[in-house]
């Protein structure tokens, strides 16, 4: 590249020198050359000139007895100069512009905010399930059919919004909030699950038919839903509401010395599987034989403090076998009673006990447990 | 009394005369050389060529007349075609006709 088209936009400062130097600025001035600052010195002048007309000026002077001498450059020809001595560096500067706007289509990281892990870990696995992760290549429409399935998990996420931007998928997220809401009482009674005195009587809809202190049985009518007014017409209200009532029950579990169980073996497999820029680039067999619990992580990939289009999809699998475990008599008794618990808690959940009475029994191969509560609970069930 | 300033009478400057007014420009008026003084510096247009150039003395070819300016750091801040500007401490201008008339 010519020196002189580098330094079009410069300012040359020159001397001239010779003999008669003002017929050369007066011949310079005839062909419209602009000669600024001109000085005079002993032995000819010095002068600016534009960088344009460098050219020019030499070839006017060349054939006179003048001695052209470039003074000084002032600039950005020197730069320019610079530059096209190594045009690598202009290259690759387009080049890293291109691949900048290029790779900016990939995820490079996703940012969860203030997610907890649990959360995090959900919407990991909901994102893996639509194929996004660190080196996807995202699309709008990958983008909208993530967001759609991340709002259908309501029990997690009140309102939630995926943006992809500068090679960023950074999730913003409201959390669910909760609201009790009261069913319409339906228009069926309320009748006693067991037997029992009534302790306390909170129906909310419906008729009453007890009164605290009564001893009833179980399947009696406790709420109904249907009374008769003063003209014997009948008046009907859907029946809601509690009845709480002091009750004696009894239960029964059997626990053997001799079980089976799916037990962790300890041994544990980790499959790997690396992906970049949306590609699997490696992969391990998973062994043939483990089967069990599984776990998968997938972990960003990070070249010191820079992240990288790529992650680490991570498959742990940790094998579970069916083994005989073998109770002592203590344990199984304990077992039995826990189970009766179990029972109880299952038929009436907000039971309170009062007091229990324990009869455990050891047999040659199973240790059978009888528990009688005396517990205060919800009794009014629907059929 | 008061005593009254005596006013003082401008002199009267003599009116020229409408037909001065009207009437043509001398001679070879519109081939004078022009200067326009511009700030610090001196511009004219009508330069044809830098006869002499030394920091105390410039002498310009303006084509019917040499103007020669005298004094110190003398320089042509810029020249092209016939227009200059002239900067620097200019303590004398001479003017010479070229074919000996008095200018």
């Amino acid at each position: 590249m010519k020196l002189t088209r580098l330094h079009a936009a410069d300012k040359l400062t020159f001397t001239l020198t010779g003999p008669e130097v003002q017929r050369a600025l007066t011949l310079a001035a005839l062909h419209e050359i602009r000669l600024l600052h001109i000085r005079a010195l002993p032995a000819g002048v010095q002068a600016q000139v534009a960088g344009v007309d460098w050219l020019r000026l030499q070839a006017l002077l060349q054939n006179g007895p003048w001695t052209l001498r470039l003074l000084q450059r002032r600039g950005p020809g020197g730069l320019l100069e610079r530059l096209a001595m190594r045009p690598g560096l202009p290259i690759g500067a387009a080049w890293g512009f291109l691949l900048v706007l290029f790779f900016s289509r990939f995820v490079w990281t996703i940012d969860f905010g203030p997610l907890d892990s649990e959360a995090q870990t959900r919407l990991r696995q909901l994102l893996a399930g639509q194929n996004i992760c660190e080196g996807t290549l995202l699309t709008q429409d990958v983008l909208a059919r993530a967001q759609t399935a991340a709002l259908q998990q309501s029990d997690l996420f009140g309102w939630i919004s995926l943006n992809f931007t500068g090679a960023r998928l950074f999730v913003e997220s409201t959390a669910a909030e909760h609201q009790t809401v009261e069913t319409v009482p339906t228009q069926s009674a309320l009748y006693a699950a067991a037997a029992g005195a009534i302790t306390a009587i909170e129906a909310e809809s419906g008729f009453c038919t007890v009164t605290v202190g009564q001893q009833v049985q179980a399947g009696d009518l406790l709420v109904d839903v249907q009374r008769l007014d003063r003209k014997g017409n009948p008046v009907v209200q859907g029946a809601s509401g509690r009845v709480l009532a002091r009750v004696e029950k009894s239960y029964h579990a059997t626990q053997s010395y001799y079980t089976t169980q799916a037990v962790l073996t300890g041994r544990s497999s980790t499959v790997q599987s690396w992906q970049l820029l949306g590609r699997e680039v490696y992969r391990e067999e998973p062994p043939a034989s483990c089967t069990g619990l599984t776990e998968e992580a997938w972990l960003p990939l990070h070249l010191g403090r820079v992240t990288l289009p790529g992650v680490l999809h991570q498959t742990t699998t940790r094998e579970t076998a069916d083994t005989p475990c073998h109770y002592s008599e203590t344990a199984a008794q304990a077992l039995a009673l826990r189970y009766c618990r179990a029972q109880l808690y299952r038929e009436f959940p907000d039971a309170v006990i009062e007091a229990e009475r324990r009869s455990t029994v050891a047999g040659d191969e199973a240790a059978e447990s009888t528990v009688t509560y005396i517990f205060c609970a919800n009794i009014a069930k629907k059929r | 009394m008061k005593s009254h300033k005596p006013i003082k009478q401008r002199p009267r400057r003599a009116l020229p005369h409408l037909t001065d007014l009207f009437a043509q420009p001398p001679a070879a008026f519109y081939r004078l050389p022009e200067f326009d003084l511009r700030g610090k510096s001196l511009l004219t247009r009508g330069c044809r060529r830098v006869l002499e150039f030394t920091p105390e003395r410039i002498c310009l070819d303006m084509g019917s007349f040499t103007v020669t300016f005298y004094g110190a750091a003398l320089q042509i801040e810029s020249l092209t075609g016939k227009s200059l500007i002239l900067t620097g401490k200019i303590r004398r201008i001479d003017f010479a006709n070229k074919w000996g008339e008095e200018p």
